[in-house]
């Protein structure tokens, strides 16, 4: 491989774990800005940082386990895919106690009530925020990929 | 007749130092049980005589009955504002409490209020709970109604 093709390839390892890395601390400042530790139903997106982390970890390693990486950065996809569906059941759940619907939420359609709680018209928490921890998966496995190329 | 008045007055000054007492721990009263109260105090301060003379006719026995209506009262008021423990009561606890209050929603909040347990002994003004509960874009005066049904 000559010079340019090495510089490339470096490039794109280190490239791809620095967005992983820089992804995970700006999650994490997110969450300590948002001060997510109020209940305990707030635990589980540290605990996929936590998972993400070791994915990061053991997939920059040169013999680290392809396999281990997959399933950490499983697990936080599916720990982010549940925070979606709880965050709009959260805001749909809040939607009686917020004085601009407390009188017509029971009268709107499921569909009207969903949709409003999704776009976050009504409730306190971010619908996709927790895309950031499936981007940073994305990241672990397309790193995971390319060490096997 | 005398003997009987000089009865009422020892029971008569109970009521006094318990309308006062109720005066004190009242600051969740309705507005219904805030009238009771002051009615019971305006009865106590009048004198012994002309209390059971103005309400009763003078008979002692009536007077002592005004003296007990007087003295329910604030075991009315101290019941209308039962406090539970935000860290150690159940959801349903928290529930009725809060239904006794009269805080709308009374089981969506009390969910709220399981959820951010636990409230900080020296957070004498439940900073951490109202913090939370503003999120939800409570009505004015709600979030009042709820902290007093509350205790720590």
């Amino acid at each position: 491989m000559d010079r340019v093709g090495r510089l490339e390839q470096l490039s794109a390892r280190y490239g791809l774990l620095a967005l992983g890395w820089f992804g995970l601390a700006g999650t994490v400042a997110q969450l300590v800005l948002d001060r997510h530790w109020s209940s305990p139903t707030q635990a589980p997106p540290w605990l996929a940082l936590a998972a993400l982390a070791g994915a990061l970890t053991v997939v920059g390693r040169a013999q680290g386990s392809r396999r281990l990486a997959r399933w950490l950065a499983g697990v936080a996809v599916a720990i982010a895919l549940a925070g979606v569906y709880f965050h709009i059941e959260g805001n749909y759940q809040a939607g009686p106690l917020d004085q601009r619907f407390s009188a017509t939420w029971e009268g709107m359609s499921v569909a009207s009530r969903l949709w409003t709680a999704a776009s976050q018209g009504v409730g306190p928490s971010p619908v996709l925020a927790s895309g950031a921890l499936i981007m940073i998966a994305l990241v672990v496995g397309m790193e995971s990929l390319r060490q096997r190329d | 007749m005398r003997v009987n008045s000089w009865l009422a007055l020892p029971l008569l000054g109970a009521a006094l130092a318990l309308g006062a007492c109720s005066g004190a721990e009242e600051p969740a009263a309705t507005a219904t049980t805030r009238a009771s109260t002051s009615t019971a105090q305006r009865t106590t301060t009048v004198p012994a005589a002309s209390a059971s003379t103005a309400s009763t006719g003078g008979t002692p026995k009536a007077a002592a009955t005004s003296v007990a209506t007087s003295t329910a009262v604030p075991a009315a008021t101290a019941s209308a504002v039962r406090k539970v423990n935000a860290n150690t009561a159940t959801r349903a606890e928290i529930q009725a409490a809060l239904e006794a209050a009269g805080v709308p929603n009374a089981s969506n909040w009390s969910r709220e209020v399981v959820e951010y347990r636990p409230y900080p002994a020296d957070d004498a003004n439940w900073t951490k709970l109202r913090t939370e509960l503003a999120k939800y874009n409570p009505a004015p005066g709600v979030v009042d109604q709820i902290i007093s049904a509350l205790e720590k």
